[in-house]
């Protein structure tokens, strides 16, 4: 029997009151890929990250979002987590009162079920933190709060790779960082990929995703995937930029056909 | 008989009345207070039992009220009367704990805390039962601490929601000595509760730190004092708590600089999450200055708690219960840094339940 997509979007129309801003969205993830989504600002792309963790600020008008082959569009943020599915946000909530290692903790053992062992997860949190270039002392601080762009970026890597879930879906991860940073990161992100889980990341550059295999790479046009493609789409795109890809979101090209997922 | 008392915790300066933070008039019927149940605690070595003439040498002040203060003095029906001998080691805290039933629905409680120079105690009081409407409580805290004493009180409230809960702290503070006062207010239909710390003596402390949670139709009402006499002293005071349903909260908090009090630094903090927005959160601090060379700083955040908050933490699959217990139990934990362990637990749970 065939194993389900671990991710598979089906005609997904997304709206925030009267504004459509994804329309008939079609995206499918198989375990062990990488995808990356790119678009010029304002096409949704984040949008489409909210739609799948299950955000309240987004209506589905209509379609499906399947995830292991069981229907989840209905289900709240904290089922979807549950299920495996994480979505680092471009711009994290400040959370003041709540130290991001109790809240580290606390998720772990929402998404596992069982809240971990204490001395083992401070230890296991401390190496973590260490390869991320993260300051011990940030565990004892109040989550993001007073955190700079680039230190809220690490502690979503953080929180990733703390929590380990099926799906990962990167929102600018990069954004904001210099370029260490974006290395830190970008390793961080590889130690968590395996055959296993897999990867949607949204990025304007390719520097976040140098050192991670690429399998399918996406744009985002006009309230769609105007475009699908291997590796070597990303790459057009920094050479030309997305006027000179001359997408037509009514006939997806640069895949073979069918291609368009 | 019923008794209007006015000026229920008074501002110390009156403020425009507009702002409804100027003191409370209330009506009370006092119960007729009989004998309370509650085992005496047992006393370490290095703490005695104290007589009440122990606090003549000193002047206290009422942040919640004198008449009731007066009430609670006269119609005691339980309490601790504490020596801590001097220079002795700090000891285990003593424990007195009271439970409303409605066979003893009304608790009154004078409680006398005395440290002699370079002593240490810890007290903690645990409230909590219920007897329906008839449920009440009054209680009062007067302690001295002699030069370079700490004291430590922790007052745990768990009333049951009829329950009508007035709570009087108040003390003394000499050269080198400390006080510290924690209030978890879990419980109880309407709270009433003050505190005066007088710091009288040179470099002398105080610190509280309350917590407080509030549903239904709850009402919560602070007046906290810091009275600064003494040069380079310092006083801290810290208030945090969430507010569901349409209950409504005040925390008045004043620094008082008197003159004389040079060197002296004063702060005050509040954090307050609201969960509801049919309840209603009123919050004045006061800073007053008669000296010139002093510090003092308060801060207050105050905020809804909006859907993104609460969709970040239900994106790492806290459910929304879960993220609510999260944010809320933060805010206990950072007030408990005096409650003994073997308590926390048990408030931790309490609080969870509540908010479930």
């Amino acid at each position: 029997m065939t194993k389900a997509p671990l991710l598979q979007i089906k005609n997904l129309t997304v709206a925030v009151g009267e504004k459509l801003i994804l329309r008939d969205l079609e995206l499918t993830i198989n375990a062990g890929e990488t995808h990356v989504l790119m678009g010029q600002n304002g096409t949704g792309k984040s949008t489409l990250a909210s739609a799948i963790m299950g955000s309240p600020a987004f209506d589905i008008i209509s379609g499906e979002i399947l995830f292991e082959g069981e229907n989840i569009t209905e289900e709240s943020p904290d089922k979807r987590a549950r299920r495996g599915i994480f979505l680092s946000f471009q711009n994290p909530e400040e959370v003041p009162g709540v130290t991001l290692e109790n809240f580290l903790r606390t998720a772990k053992g929402a998404v596992t079920g069982e809240k971990p062992r204490l001395m083992q997860f401070k230890k296991d949190l401390r190496v973590e933190m260490e390869r991320l270039g993260v300051a011990e002392t940030y565990a004892a601080r109040e989550l993001n709060v007073g955190f700079s762009g680039g230190e809220k970026k690490k502690a979503e890597i953080l929180q990733l790779l703390t929590l380990n879930p099926k799906l990962a879906i990167l929102d600018e991860a990069d954004s904001g960082l210099d370029v260490d940073a974006v290395k830190t990161v970008s390793e961080g992100v590889s130690r968590f990929r395996n055959e296993g889980n897999a990867l949607l990341i949204i990025t304007h550059n390719t520097r976040l995703v140098e050192g991670i295999a690429v399998d399918r790479v996406h744009v985002l046009e006009n309230k769609k995937l105007a475009l699908s493609g291997g590796a070597e789409l990303m790459r057009r795109i920094t050479d030309s930029g997305f006027a000179g890809l001359q997408t037509n979101p009514d006939a997806p090209r640069g895949a073979p056909k069918g291609d368009t997922q | 008989m019923l008794t209007t008392l006015k000026n229920i915790n008074a501002l110390p300066v009156r403020t425009w009345r507009r702002l409804g933070v100027n003191g409370e008039t209330l009506d009370i019927e006092f119960p007729e207070p009989r004998v309370f149940p509650a085992p005496k605690p047992a006393l370490p070595e290095g703490i005695t039992r104290a007589h009440e003439s122990v606090l003549v040498c000193a002047e206290f002040k009422s942040a919640l009220g004198e008449e009731l203060s007066a009430y609670t003095r006269v119609h005691a029906n339980a309490g601790v009367r504490l020596r801590a001998l001097k220079g002795r080691p700090p000891t285990e805290p003593i424990t007195a704990s009271y439970t409303l039933t409605a066979e003893h629905p009304a608790l009154v409680d004078n409680n006398v805390i005395f440290a002699e120079a370079h002593s240490e105690i810890t007290v903690v009081l645990i409230y909590g039962g219920g007897a329906g409407e008839r449920g009440f409580h009054s209680g009062l805290t007067r302690v001295i601490a002699e030069n370079c004493a700490v004291v430590r009180v922790v007052q745990l409230q768990c009333f049951d929601a009829g329950t009508r809960h007035f709570s009087d702290f108040s003390a003394v503070i000499a050269n080198g000595a400390r006080v510290e006062l924690t209030r978890i207010e879990l419980g109880a239909g309407e709270t009433y509760a003050g505190c005066h710390m007088k710091l009288e003596g040179d470099k002398s402390e105080a610190r509280t730190d309350t917590f407080y949670f509030g549903d239904g139709t709850q009402t919560l009402d602070f007046n906290y004092v810091a009275r600064h006499l003494g040069r380079a002293t310092k006083s801290e005071m810290n208030a945090a708590g969430a507010l569901f349903g349409s209950c409504g909260k005040t925390y008045r908090g004043t620094i008082d600089f008197v003159a004389g009090a040079g060197e002296s630094k004063g702060a005050e903090s509040e954090n307050t999450l609201l969960f509801s927005e049919n309840s209603r959160n009123r919050s004045a601090p006061v800073i007053l200055c008669g000296e010139e060379n002093v510090e003092g700083s308060h801060a207050a955040s105050v905020g809804r708690i909006d859907e993104g908050k609460l969709y970040y933490l239900r994106s790492r699959g806290l459910t929304e219960t879960d993220a609510k217990r999260l944010m809320v139990g933060a805010l206990l934990e950072s007030a408990m840094k005096n409650v003994p362990e073997s308590e926390r637990e048990r408030l931790r749970a309490v609080l969870g339940e509540r908010i479930g």
